[in-house]
């Protein structure tokens, strides 16, 4: 009984003894050692500090955060955003409005208006906001805002950034935000400073073998006009159409048939083409000389490349074609391609003027 | 004959002082054994009153003559000590030696001197030859993977000859040069020292690939059959004195020596057969290229592009080629099994007066792959003479040659291999007008490396009063190597290629050390000593290559083309230091040792002072003391505690001082000496230093049945080098700082039982140990706290971080495969689905693409979105041995694991990116067993569709860097695998002939042993091999597999 008290004793001891030191070891080596944390790399820094995006369209401006050598994720909030000139806090800015956000991914192959619609839906956002961890900005369009918020030549904003992880916090300070007017359309024929149209037409360059009815030489005099309307077809939606009318030297329309070729049915991404006869023509579609479709905007719907735009996607393109036989019998196809976007919804229609000559769409 | 009869003439002159005192004395006969094996025992020392009076014949036999009432003691260093006392009448005994495994009586060498394991208060196992000798192996290292608690030794390579990296107590030196699949850690292996002479082999690596030389690495110069016992002395305690190379700790091998007055002649052979281990499964002939043909025709959205493409490809269309269909299996080209051999012949004789011994051994092992292999010549000759007590010399000769044959890799790696049988096998096999040049490299091209090596030694000691010594040991160690390869013209572009490298190292050591011990009344004892030791090395690398030589006969060396040569490098460097040690001991209970080290470097910059690392290390060897007495069950137990600090020159002279190059440019035409601009000066370089603090346990239990050994420790590793890049606005690009630092701590246990009882029939002792490592890295360049390095040449990143594990991968996460694309998410503002791509080249997800984790939330997935996370060094290593004897039969079972260890299955993401260009005619995998997105198969799917080809990019490396989107990149937390394995390193069954049978034929000793090697690894990992991979945890698939070894030796002593 006496040797087992003892043995045990023994047994506690050594236990104990080695216990004892295994955990002051290991716990002063824990001490020793640095814990792991995140890092705020105090070199980091936006390498732009200036933001001028358009007003009335969403734009993401990706963010120019150089990490360094930060720890990722970190979060990114917007601080104290104030008018330049007086300082006063800019709630026109920080308050929420609603705006359309893509809960889908547009693909180009939508069948019906009803179709894109169903994958946007509005939400309440702030007008200039941070991406919580990617630090991108998002300038969101909402109508009208160009009334409420600052833009170039005023001073417009500054804010102040805070950027957060485990590792610390940084903040960079008077970043600044100085909007610019909103363009509607482009090709623009607009000053980003005034906001005002400097000549009522805008041009259009891209013109393959459209020869001129008068001098049998190429065109390439054609001024386009964007303008809105009233639509008269009570049909359409107010605000969602977009009309096409194609004008001679004398600003009398052209019949869209002598456009012979043209794919009216995929020239953009629109639904349900009403064509009309102008005022001066009969009714026959084959007379008419516009033609207006049910579309989404703005247009493009979003910078992505689809049967309908650009090969970069960041503009619509509509092909107008004609096919004739020319001088000497040859086949001579003409194309009269026009990029475009238009960014502000309404009731849009494109006029083309063929200022100095009209195509020559008869044979020879 | 004439020898023999000649010793005995010898024998008997020695012997006739004898007759001459002996008086009233009977003559006793016997034999000693071995208790356990029964094999007879030579060179046992016979005492009587404190003198020696006979040695065992190398048949176990003895004849003495002694006082009928002596007290007759049998001594030898493996066993423990037999008393005898003779029976009145008694003249023939049989002695049963008991072999020594109680671990208090290991005679332990630390800081040059010699001590019992009781005495010593740092960190060391000690490992004997009956533990590495029945497995062939050309490095003896290998064979100590899974033996010491916190040895981690990571064969990448199954090349003969290769060394893989050590690592003992974790990593020491995060730094590494590459990256990516190509990375290798600066090595920091342990010092080697060889019967007290240091090899070093962490330095001249940087020409040959990280083993020294041109591809052999000293440690496979020594011979696996001379070597008597390694020892690893693991903390600084320990380690201290060895100086700045042993701050990684040290590895002492001690060779064989003569001990018996009758020679003793040794013959092993180890004939064994390596095989290719289970190679890949390919897809070949038709199979193949109808899967080429439907993966074009299915995945390219473009059909006349697919048309074209295919047309364009002949192997897949010329269906009149004689070799249409043709199915090369080109793994079958280049790997076969070997049939290999080892011999080795040993000489030994001898006492403690004088003793001899010769070593001469052959070793060759063809590699599994062709043209690949290595072949070891050497001679080794010891020599002792004591005429008096007082006075010793002792003189070693090593010799080694080392051949080594790397077919078109570096050694380590085999890229050409690779290349070659990363080739379709609609390609016909090798021959000259083959597509595939790489293939009939790794067959023609003459190759041949060399590593020859002499190590001599001379060490002289002198008793001046009694207690005090005095000893002096020089040597000198010379190392050569060369490599010439020959490329014949048909194989690199009509241009024959030479090219001729040679190495010199010559290393010069001296050690003067004074020693005195004295025991004092009341158990009082002291041991002083104090050395000082001076090193120089010279090394030197030249290089040749000569392109377009005259022809293909003749190599050089006028005529070439294009000729370069030169050095590449010339260094010297050299050491001086002085050391001081000091312990104490009171009745073996107390034990105090501290020691100081103060050495200097001529590669340190001239700011630095001396460095000075002290150690300072207690014992306490509680058994000993009364209140355990009683205890019977307790055999021995001891406290310990070590501190120590060692510094390690790092960089070289030219970190320090610059560098200036003559010629490289010229003014006014002609050559000028300019500054080096590509590394500042660093004159502030410093040594960087360890230090350590240890604590172990060791128990003894139930007479020897239990034993532990438990230790604790802390390292910490401060100033490491570091080669900072400067900023463009420098005149130099780099520079060299001590400003890495990283912390190890561990826990290592070692368990030893016999499991049956003393009186059982059989002997069995099991042996488990395992070490568990945490690895913190505490300081980076610049005090940052975090730093992403990318390689360039991969694009592959790893990530420091103060506070984490050193070795982090940098990767996607992947969460599954896209079902469709609906599933995947859209950018609210922009309305565009996430996407990656090089700029202009977006790729927009779709069904069937890899998920990866937009970590920062901007629908973009790139750099930005790298998470990190993983560890290429294991958590725990260790292992588990047993050892069993029955009779004359005996079974040696080795194993080895690893848990938590990540590892990047390349080799499976190589498989799947094969299928990014069907028309490109290389290898092709079959990809079944892996569950991947087809049409069909949509749900719950791990791997991404392989077979979308137009939309995936090249896997090469600026494709990674620039964010092209390629679903099977390796750096993605689809392809990290956890490498923890367990493996049967060996099972070795021998067998000892019964030495009445073997006797008439002259033998004394004969055993016979079959041994498996590499036998099995049982792992989760679905790569190759959870060993063959890179430190950096890269599974490459062009590394060396490791072969399967079966052998059979035959061990003979006459």
């Amino acid at each position: 009984m006496n040797k087992l008290s003892q043995l045990s004793f023994v047994q506690a001891f050594n236990t104990i003894l080695t216990l004892a030191m295994i955990v002051m070891l290991s716990g002063c080596a824990k001490d020793y050692v640095p814990k792991e944390q995140e890092v705020m790399d105090p070199e980091a820094d936006y390498l732009t500090k200036t933001f001028s995006p358009l007003l009335e369209r969403t734009t993401l401006i990706p963010a120019s955060f150089n990490y360094g050598n930060t720890s990722t994720p970190v979060t990114f909030s917007i601080l104290n955003i104030r008018n330049a000139g007086t300082g006063e806090p800019a709630s026109e800015l920080t308050d929420k409005f609603p705006v359309k956000i893509w809960s889908q991914s547009y693909t180009g192959k939508e069948q019906s208006l009803a179709e894109i619609e169903a994958k946007r839906t509005t939400e309440y956002h702030s007008l200039f906001e941070v991406r919580d961890h990617a630090g991108d900005f998002v300038f969101w369009g909402y109508p009208n805002s160009s009334t409420l918020v600052q833009s170039n030549p005023q001073p417009g904003y500054l804010f102040d950034v805070k950027v957060t992880n485990k590792g610390g916090t940084r903040y960079f300070r008077d970043m600044k935000l100085i909007p610019n007017k909103p363009i509607p359309y482009t090709p623009s024929n607009f000053d980003h400073t005034s906001g005002m149209q400097l000549t009522p037409y805008t041009t259009i360059g891209g013109l393959l073998n459209v020869k001129g009815a008068k001098t049998r030489g190429y065109i390439s005099n054609v001024q386009v006009s964007f303008h809105k309307i009233i639509p008269k077809d009570s049909k359409i939606q107010s605000g969602t159409s977009l009309t096409f009318r194609f004008f001679d030297t004398l600003y009398n329309p052209i019949k869209l048939t002598k456009f012979n070729t043209t794919k009216w049915a995929t020239l953009i991404h629109g639904f349900n083409p009403v064509w009309k006869a102008d005022s001066t023509s009969g009714p026959a579609k084959i007379d008419s000389a516009i033609i207006t479709y049910q579309v989404a905007y703005p247009i493009p719907l979003i910078t992505y490349p689809t049967a309908y735009t650009t090969s970069d996607g960041t503009q619509a393109l509509a092909m107008f074609t004609y096919s004739r036989i020319g001088f000497g019998g040859l086949k001579e196809d003409a194309v009269i391609s026009f990029p475009f976007s238009i960014y502000e919804s309404g009731d849009w229609e494109v006029d083309f003027w063929f200022k100095d000559d009209v195509p020559q769409f008869e044979n020879n | 004959m004439k020898v023999k009869n000649m010793l005995k003439i010898v024998a008997l002159l020695l012997i006739i002082p004898c007759f001459l005192i002996a008086q009233n004395k009977i003559t006793v006969t016997g034999i000693v054994k071995n208790g356990e094996t029964q094999e007879p025992v030579a060179g046992v020392s016979i005492y009587a009153n404190k003198k020696v009076i006979g040695v065992t014949a190398n048949d176990g036999t003895f004849s003495i003559k002694v006082n009928e009432d002596a007290a007759i003691t049998f001594t030898d260093v493996r066993y423990s000590n037999f008393n005898l006392k003779l029976k009145p009448g008694q003249t023939t005994v049989q002695v049963l030696m008991k072999v020594r495994d109680d671990k208090m009586n290991e005679v332990v060498v630390t800081g040059y001197a010699k001590k019992a394991r009781e005495l010593t208060t740092g960190s060391t196992v000690v490992i004997t030859a009956k533990d590495i000798r029945d497995v062939p192996s050309a490095n003896v290292m290998d064979l100590l993977q899974g033996k010491v608690a916190g040895l981690n030794i990571n064969t990448s390579s199954g090349a003969p000859g290769s060394t893989g990296s050590i690592y003992l107590r974790g990593l020491s030196n995060p730094s590494f040069s590459g990256a990516g699949a190509d990375a290798a850690l600066t090595p920091t292996s342990p010092l080697f020292v060889v019967d007290g002479v240091p090899i070093d082999v962490n330095s001249t690596y940087e020409y040959g690939f990280n083993s020294g030389g041109p591809g052999i690495n000293p440690v496979s110069l020594i011979p696996q059959e001379d070597i008597e016992q390694i020892e690893i002395l693991k903390d600084a305690q320990a380690t201290t004195l060895y100086g700045s190379r042993g701050a990684y700790g040290v590895i002492l091998i001690t060779t064989k020596r003569g001990k018996s007055k009758v020679p003793i002649v040794n013959f092993r052979t180890n004939q064994f057969l390596s095989t290719v281990p289970n190679l890949r499964k390919v897809i070949g002939g038709k199979d193949e290229r109808m899967m080429r043909l439907s993966e074009i025709l299915q995945f390219d959205p473009n059909f006349q592009h697919a048309l074209t493409t295919i047309d364009q490809t002949p192997a897949l269309t010329d269906s009149l080629n004689a070799y249409y269909n043709n199915s090369t299996n080109w793994q079958d080209v280049f790997y076969k099994s070997t049939w290999n051999q080892t011999y080795n012949v040993g000489v030994s004789g001898g006492d403690q007066a004088f003793n001899y011994k010769t070593n001469i051994g052959y070793f060759n092992q063809k590699g599994i792959i062709k043209n690949t292999g290595f072949s070891r010549y050497n001679v080794d000759m010891n020599m002792q003479y004591q005429p008096i007590e007082k006075f010793k010399l002792s003189t070693t000769i090593s010799a080694a040659m080392g051949e080594n044959k790397k077919g078109s890799g570096n050694g380590i790696m085999q890229t050409g291999v690779a290349e070659s049988v990363n080739t379709s096998s609609l390609l016909p096999a090798p021959g000259a007008f083959g597509a595939n040049s790489a293939d009939l490299a790794q067959l023609a091209v003459i190759d041949n490396n060399k590593a020859a090596q002499l190590n001599t030694n001379f060490e002289m000691q002198y008793e001046f009063v009694r207690g005090l010594r005095a000893t002096n040991t020089f040597s000198y160690n010379y190392m050569s190597g060369t490599e010439n390869t020959f490329t014949p013209a048909i194989m690199n572009g009509n241009m024959s290629k030479s090219y001729a490298y040679n190495d010199l190292t010559g290393t010069l050591y001296n050690r003067f050390m004074l020693n005195y011990a004295k025991t004092f009344e009341r158990g009082h004892s002291i041991n002083l000593y104090g050395f000082s030791e001076i090193s120089s090395k010279k090394y030197k690398v030249d290089a040749i290559q000569q392109t377009g030589t005259p022809s293909d006969g003749i190599s050089g060396p006028l005529g070439a083309a294009t000729s370069l040569g030169g050095t590449l490098s010339n260094t010297e460097t050299r050491d001086v230091s002085y050391a001081g040690n000091v312990s104490y001991d009171y009745n073996k209970k107390y034990v105090l040792n501290a020691g100081a080290m103060w050495s200097k470097s001529s590669i340190s910059g001239p700011n630095m002072p001396w460095a000075f690392n002290p150690t300072v290390g207690l014992r306490w060897n509680f058994s000993k003391e009364k209140l355990f007495e009683h205890l019977t069950f307790l055999d021995y137990g001891s406290f310990r505690l070590g501190w120590g600090k060692s510094s390690i020159p790092v960089g070289t002279i030219y970190d320090t001082y610059g560098k200036y190059l003559n010629g490289t440019t010229t003014y006014n035409s002609s050559p000028i000496i300019n500054i080096d601009w590509s590394s500042a000066p660093n004159v502030n370089l410093i040594p960087a230093t360890k230090t350590d603090l240890n604590f172990g346990t060791e128990l003894g239990l139930f007479k020897q049945r239990l034993q532990f050994v438990f230790e604790a420790y802390y390292k910490q590793n401060d100033n490491n080098l570091y080669v900072k890049n400067l900023s463009s606005m420098n005149a130099f690009s780099q520079v060299s700082t001590n400003e890495l630092g990283l912390v190890n701590y561990g826990y290592e246990l070692t368990v030893t039982a016999k499991p049956l009882s003393a009186s059982s029939k059989v002997s069995w002792t099991v042996t488990a140990n395992a070490a568990l490592d945490h690895e913190v890295l505490t300081r980076l360049p610049g005090e940052a706290k975090q730093m992403v390095v990318v390689d360039p040449n991969t694009g592959l990143g790893t990530m420091y971080r103060v506070g984490r594990n050193s070795l982090s991968n940098v990767m996607y996460n992947t969460k599954g495969v896209y079902a469709s694309t609906g599933d995947v998410p859209v950018d609210p503002a922009t309305g565009l689905r996430m996407h990656t791509g090089a700029p202009g080249n977006t790729i927009y997800f779709q069904e069937g693409d890899a998920r990866w984790t937009d970590v920062n939330g901007d629908y973009v997935i790139n750099q930005n979105d790298y998470i990190v996370c993983g560890n290429a060094m294991p958590l725990v290593v260790g292992g588990f041995s047993s050892y069993t004897n029955y009779k004359n039969f005996t079974l040696n079972v080795s194993t080895s694991f690893k848990y938590k260890r990540d590892i990047i299955n390349a080799a499976a993401a190589q498989a799947f990116q094969r299928f990014y260009n069907p028309a490109a005619l290389n290898q092709m995998l079959p990809i079944d067993q892996f569950n991947y997105w087809a049409p069909s198969n949509t749900k719950g799917v791990v791997y991404p569709n392989p077979y979308d080809f137009t939309r995936t990019g090249d896997y090469k490396a600026t494709s990674i860097g620039n964010g092209t989107y390629l679903p099977f990149r390796a750096d993605q937390t689809l392809f990290m695998e956890d490498g923890s394995y367990f493996k049967i390193n060996s099972i070795a069954f021998s067998y000892n002939f019964n030495r009445n049978k073997t006797k008439k034929y002259g033998i004394t000793s004969a055993r016979l042993t079959f041994t498996m090697n590499n036998v099995y690894t049982f792992t989760k990992y679905t790569g190759p091999n959870p060993e063959n991979v890179t430190d950096m945890g890269y599974d490459r698939s062009d590394g060396y597999p490791q072969s399967k070894n079966y052998s059979l030796g035959l061990d003979l002593q006459f």
